[in-house]
């Protein structure tokens, strides 16, 4: 039959491969995909995955032939598996193993197994990269090209198995706490050594270099502390903020045996190079002017690093892409919850920093209680009458803002606040005049882009100590702030469609929690707005990894706030 | 001309006779159609049994010659054909037609008939008359792989493409009367790219040939079926006609489509028609080396220019095995030697979906028409994927449906039913539909409009489930002369101006003044003066008959071929049925009969 609904897989001619979730053989056919197909989302009833050449090459160094692959795709597939998949499998391991770069003499080279046809040396781009021809099937390599040939040849489908290997950097001796500073007993989860140890794996043709996925509230900062214990080498640590640049040096001094002074802050206040240095992407890439250069990007080369972590690496700015092209020899570990890019450089970020070494779905973490339940909820506003004027009265490029700061929301805003009476709650929102108007109506603390970070270490550190109850924060929190014991988390205005930051925000409130587990997180809307339609798309990458939204329609005059909740 | 129209066609009387003949009598049981005895290949095989040798082997010489076109009896005359005289020939033509098995036509002013073999029964009589499905060999599919450039089904909702392109207003025609260019373009950013698959379609009138070869295919496909249609300089949809298509049984949808193959796709080289006509006997679980199945129709058939081989398979490769694949009727296989194979299409059909809460659906490979109507109605088509947005909703609602219509239609035809997010959105979005200012809705559709919302009342309804059509239809608007089809294709039969014989022919339409023959010729068994045989003889060789003779004390039955004198004698020259050629003198003939197939060869 040429459609059997009783079979679990449905293959598309792009790679994608959809697993029904209810099917029985689902786990055992997970696990089979996962070992040559990346994943990509996981709504309720079908999880995509997705063949790239890249997950076949990891395959193949695996072990994996491409005749089990072919053999899996055909058993399960509920119709025909089609040929360019076939193709793409059959082809793309084939390739594996027969092009690599070897170190002779300081000196790089690129071998090609000669039995087979050479027909990338015909590629004018990749032919600009080599130096010359030493004999048939090796190359000389200019050093400078090593990372920007591997990322062309990749992009054009053949892998480069890179043996040359990694500079020699500084030893450092880093060893983890069994109990931590603050006295609380401590060890690596499971599913961070496998992060870890996929990212070390020698098989893997990107061994040394790649990206973690995570969701946020996971752990990914104890997936770097582990690697670095695991490399026991210097280390550049970058991220998206100071916040968080002082939450990484807290966490490495209690977790780790080893010394305060070896860990240094680079940023604005504080210039220090350290065996362990913390830096934000924001100091790399400031400049004067145009005219000027990255004066802070000599970062990189300040030291003899033996590993770069890219925390938030989905934030990565253009100059830092270009800089990491040329740090090919130095071990690069990327963090990241979302990697979605509303400019599409995803890519970008694999080609550069490495590709997808281990990912873990966020549905997945949370079966396993290593992430807080969150319920979603969407409530619909009704515009005020007063911003009803103004909305239609104006011209589309105001209409998001005045959506966002319908000022209806704040009645809601105390329903939701007494509904979850004596509970940590964030708001946060896009706008920093509606975020005072609430602070001031509330009589809570607001953090936004003009405090500064004395204020909000302040702020972030009462609140998790449990003396407030209520924070306001403005897209500062968006990343890489950690406050485990937010239970409740109201989003009132948001950038557009950003389906990371909506990601980011949930993400607050995914620590785990104590008792049941279970956290609530809130999006007020306009009515039949534009932030009603954006609201949608920014839902969109939450929904993909299976979250469902309880939508609720309330009107201007409701007085009952109960409804919220089932 | 297929059977049911025929049928439908012919006067009754003449429908009577031809139920009332007497090979009929056995295989129809009280109340039995004609034409469902005709459908049916087993009961085929027992007509054929009943039917006399030489009617037998006349009728597997037609399918050899004349698979599926007209022909005249002396066209069948003029065949290389050795072993059946041709009073065999035309008494086979004869009887065949009285059972309604060969189609005949008249043209008056030619005062000639012609003969066609229905075009639907072609491939059940080449499976009764040379059984040679039984002779490929096939291989299991898994063995090959497909051709993915064309996605199974992707005609028909290309067909829907172009029939949700033309349903909001009818189309302005050119002064030319073609599509305007901008349209064209249009219509083909929607659909597949496959006019490489048509690049021998043959156009109507040479304007036609401005359109991209796959879109004049699904225009003519849209026409002929009288889903749309040219009046007034526009393109017209014709809803009742759409919703009866969009409704129509697997077998339906078949029907229209051979018919519409034999109309454009019909390969004018006679062994490329052999091919063509083997495809439907092919087993719809296995695939077939299509360089085998030419070896053994060759081989069968006894095709006789072998150094055309190649040719042929190439023929039949681009002008048939091309467009029947675009045209979803069959999947063509390479192996690891890029040797070509073919199978069948899956013709069953689904009316079941995936639908997702991001909004995304998935669909198995063979949806039902309508539902395939409704999704492609209802969504936009990205990358690989079916989308619900707010434009597709905001597009079904201009062509009439409303949020609870497609709700409930998701919620019946999606296998995990409709999640909540996408219910609440689709509702929202259709009640802004209904609510908006429609000019600043924009979807492909909106083409030519002098408002939108003057666009959503003419056609509020168009081809939703609730819109039955009052009458009934005839989906395929087949007429026979083409010239009154709007058409845009070449038609086959375009220049064929004849119209159907509604009298039931005797043997008396293919003798000539057989009352001028002595009817003793014709019944005695006996010796005549020389000058008598000579008379008979020429009589046998006008008629293209036969005689029985006494040759070596022992009576056959000789096909004259050539009457010569020679010393004040007479020799004639020919063959005996089956045993070769002979020839007599006057002095060698003895007893002689002149037989007229039909007349009195039964006791032969």
């Amino acid at each position: 039959m040429y459609f059997n609904d009783e079979k679990a897989l449905i293959i598309q001619e792009d790679g994608c491969v959809q697993l029904e979730v209810n099917h029985p053989d689902y786990e055992q056919m997970r696990k089979e995909l996962i070992c040559f197909a990346d994943l990509m989302k996981t709504p309720e009833q079908f999880h995509t995955f997705h063949i790239t050449n890249t997950s076949l090459w990891n395959a193949a160094a695996m072990g994996k032939k491409a005749e089990e692959i072919k053999q899996f795709l055909t058993t399960h597939c509920k119709m025909k598996v089609p040929l360019s998949v076939i193709q793409q499998v059959q082809k793309m391991m084939h390739r594996y193993g027969t092009l690599q770069i070897n170190k002779e003499n300081e000196s790089l080279y690129i071998n090609a197994d000669t039995s087979l046809e050479q027909d990338w040396v015909q590629d004018k781009e990749i032919r600009s990269l080599l130096e010359e021809e030493i004999k048939e099937g090796k190359w000389k390599l200019k050093k400078q090209n090593r990372g920007i040939l591997k990322k062309v040849m990749t992009s054009k489908g053949y892998p480069v198995i890179d043996k040359a290997g990694y500079d020699d950097s500084e030893q450092l001796p880093i060893s983890l706490r069994d109990v931590t500073n603050s006295g609380e007993m401590f060890h690596i989860r499971d599913y961070q050594k496998e992060a870890v140890e996929a990212f070390l794996n020698s098989k893997n043709i990107f061994s040394g270099s790649g990206v973690v996925h995570l969701p946020c509230g996971a752990g990914k900062t104890m997936v770097g502390i582990y690697a670095m214990a695991k490399l026991q080498c210097e280390v550049l640590i970058l991220t998206s903020n100071k916040t968080s640049v002082k939450q990484w040096k807290r966490e490495i001094a209690d977790k780790c045996n080893i010394s305060t002074s070896a860990i240094g802050e680079y940023t604005g206040d504080n210039k220090q190079i350290k065996p362990i240095t913390i830096s934000t992407y924001q100091l790399l890439t400031y400049r004067r002017d145009k005219q000027h250069d990255f004066k802070h990007m000599k970062l990189f080369s300040s030291r003899k690093w033996g590993l770069i972590i890219y925390d938030e690496v989905h934030l990565l700015p253009a100059p830092v892409f270009r800089a990491t092209a040329d740090l090919q020899a130095t071990r690069r570990l990327g963090l990241t919850a979302t990697l979605i890019r509303e400019d599409g450089r995803e890519t970008d970020v694999f080609s550069l920093v490495g590709h997808k070494c281990y990912e873990l779905h966020w549905k997945e973490l949370e079966a396993k209680g290593w992430i807080a339940k969150v319920q979603c909820h969407e409530v619909r506003i009704d515009l005020s009458e007063a911003d009803q004027k103004l909305y239609w009265e104006s011209a589309a490029k105001y209409k998001h803002r005045i959506a966002g700061e319908n000022s209806n929301k704040l009645q809601y805003i105390q329903r939701i606040l007494h509904h979850h009476a004596h509970q940590k709650i964030l708001i946060i929102g896009q706008y920093i005049t509606q975020l005072e108007h609430i602070a001031d109506v509330l009589k809570a603390p607001v953090i936004h882009g003009k405090s500064n970070n004395e204020t909000r270490e302040a702020y972030y550190n009462a609140f998790k100590q449990g003396k407030l109850n209520i924070l306001i924060v403005s897209k500062v929190a968006n990343f890489a702030v950690d406050l485990p014991n937010a239970t409740v988390a109201i989003q009132v205005s948001g950038s557009f469609g950003s389906r990371q930051e909506e990601a980011q925000r949930l993400g607050r409130v995914l620590r785990p929690k104590k008792g049941d587990n279970e956290a609530h997180f809130y999006s007020l809307v306009s009515k039949d707005t534009v932030e009603q339609e954006n609201s949608m798309h920014r839902q969109l990458f939450l929904v993909e990894q299976g979250y469902t939204y309880d939508i609720k329609e309330v009107s201007g005059d409701e007085k009952d706030g109960m409804y919220l909740v089932q | 001309m297929f059977s049911e129209e025929w049928i439908n066609t012919i006067p009754l009387s003449l429908l009577q006779q031809i139920r009332e003949h007497a090979s009929y009598q056995p295989l129809l049981q009280d109340g039995d159609a004609i034409e469902q005895l005709l459908q049916n290949k087993s009961k085929l095989k027992q007509a054929f049994q009943h039917l006399d040798p030489y009617v037998k082997q006349s009728l597997t010489y037609i399918l050899i010659y004349f698979p599926a076109s007209f022909f005249t009896i002396d066209q069948l005359l003029a065949c290389d054909i050795d072993d059946v005289a041709g009073a065999e020939l035309k008494a086979a033509v004869i009887q065949l037609s009285q059972l309604g098995m060969l189609y005949v036509f008249h043209r008056h002013r030619q005062q000639e008939r012609w003969f066609i073999l229905p075009q639907d029964l072609v491939s059940h009589w080449f499976s009764v008359c040379f059984s040679l499905e039984d002779h490929f060999s096939s291989i299991a599919k898994e063995n090959t792989m497909d051709n993915d450039m064309i996605s199974c089904d992707g005609f028909m909702e290309d067909v829907i493409t172009i029939l949700q392109f033309v349903q909001y207003q009818p189309i302005t025609l050119t002064k030319k009367g073609v599509l305007p260019k901008r349209i064209t373009h249009m219509l083909q950013q929607e659909i597949r790219s496959l006019d490489e698959h048509f690049q021998f379609v043959k156009f109507k009138e040479e304007k036609y040939a401005s359109y991209p070869p796959y879109v004049a295919v699904l225009l003519d496909y849209s026409l002929r079926l009288g889903l749309t249609s040219i009046s007034d300089d526009q393109l017209h949809i014709q809803p009742s006609v759409c919703n009866e298509w969009l409704q129509g049984s697997e077998q339906e949808h078949q029907i229209w489509m051979e018919k519409f193959i034999h109309e454009v796709f019909y390969p004018s080289t006679i062994y490329v028609q052999h091919l063509l006509s083997i495809i439907p006997l092919l087993s719809p679980h296995s695939c077939y080396a299509v360089a085998d199945i030419m070896n053994q129709v060759r081989k069968e058939l006894k095709w006789k220019d072998d150094q055309l081989e190649d040719e042929i398979l190439t023929q039949f490769h681009l002008r048939c095995l091309k467009p029947l694949q675009a045209l979803d009727c069959v999947l063509l296989h390479y192996d690891e030697h890029d040797d070509l194979y073919i199978s069948l299409s899956e013709k069953k059909r689904i009316a079941m979906l995936y639908l997702q809460s991001d909004f995304s659906l998935l669909k198995p490979p063979h949806l039902q028409l309508d539902v395939q109507f409704e999704l492609q109605l209802m969504t936009e088509k990205q990358d690989q994927q079916y989308k619900i947005t707010k434009n597709s909703v905001m597009k079904a609602c201009l062509a009439g449906r409303d949020g609870n219509y497609l709700c409930s239609f998701l919620q019946q035809v999606s296998k995990y039913g409709l999640p909540k997010n996408v219910e609440k959105c689709m509702m929202d979005w259709s009640r802004d539909a209904h609510n908006t200012n429609h000019g600043s809705i924009h979807t492909h559709n909106m083409h030519e409009m002098t408002s939108q919302r003057q666009q959503y009342q003419h056609v509020p309804l168009l081809f939703s489930n609730s819109c039955q059509s009052a009458e009934a239809i005839d989906v395929y608007n087949y007429m026979l002369d083409s010239q009154e089809i709007n058409s845009i294709l070449y038609s086959r039969y375009k220049d064929f101006q004849g119209s159907i014989e509604k009298k039931y022919l005797t043997f008396d339409d293919i003798y000539a003044y057989p009352h001028v023959i002595p009817s003793h010729w014709m019944h005695a068994y006996r010796k005549y003066h020389i000058a008598i045989n000579v008379q008979i003889i020429e009589t046998a060789l006008h008629l293209h008959t036969y005689i029985m003779v006494r040759h070596k004390d022992e009576n056959v039955y000789f096909v004259p071929k050539r009457l010569t004198k020679c010393d004040q004698a007479w020799k004639v020259e020919g063959n005996i049925k089956g045993r070769g050629q002979l020839s007599f003198h006057s002095s060698d003939w003895q007893e002689i009969k002149l037989i007229l197939p039909g007349m009195n060869d039964k006791n032969k």
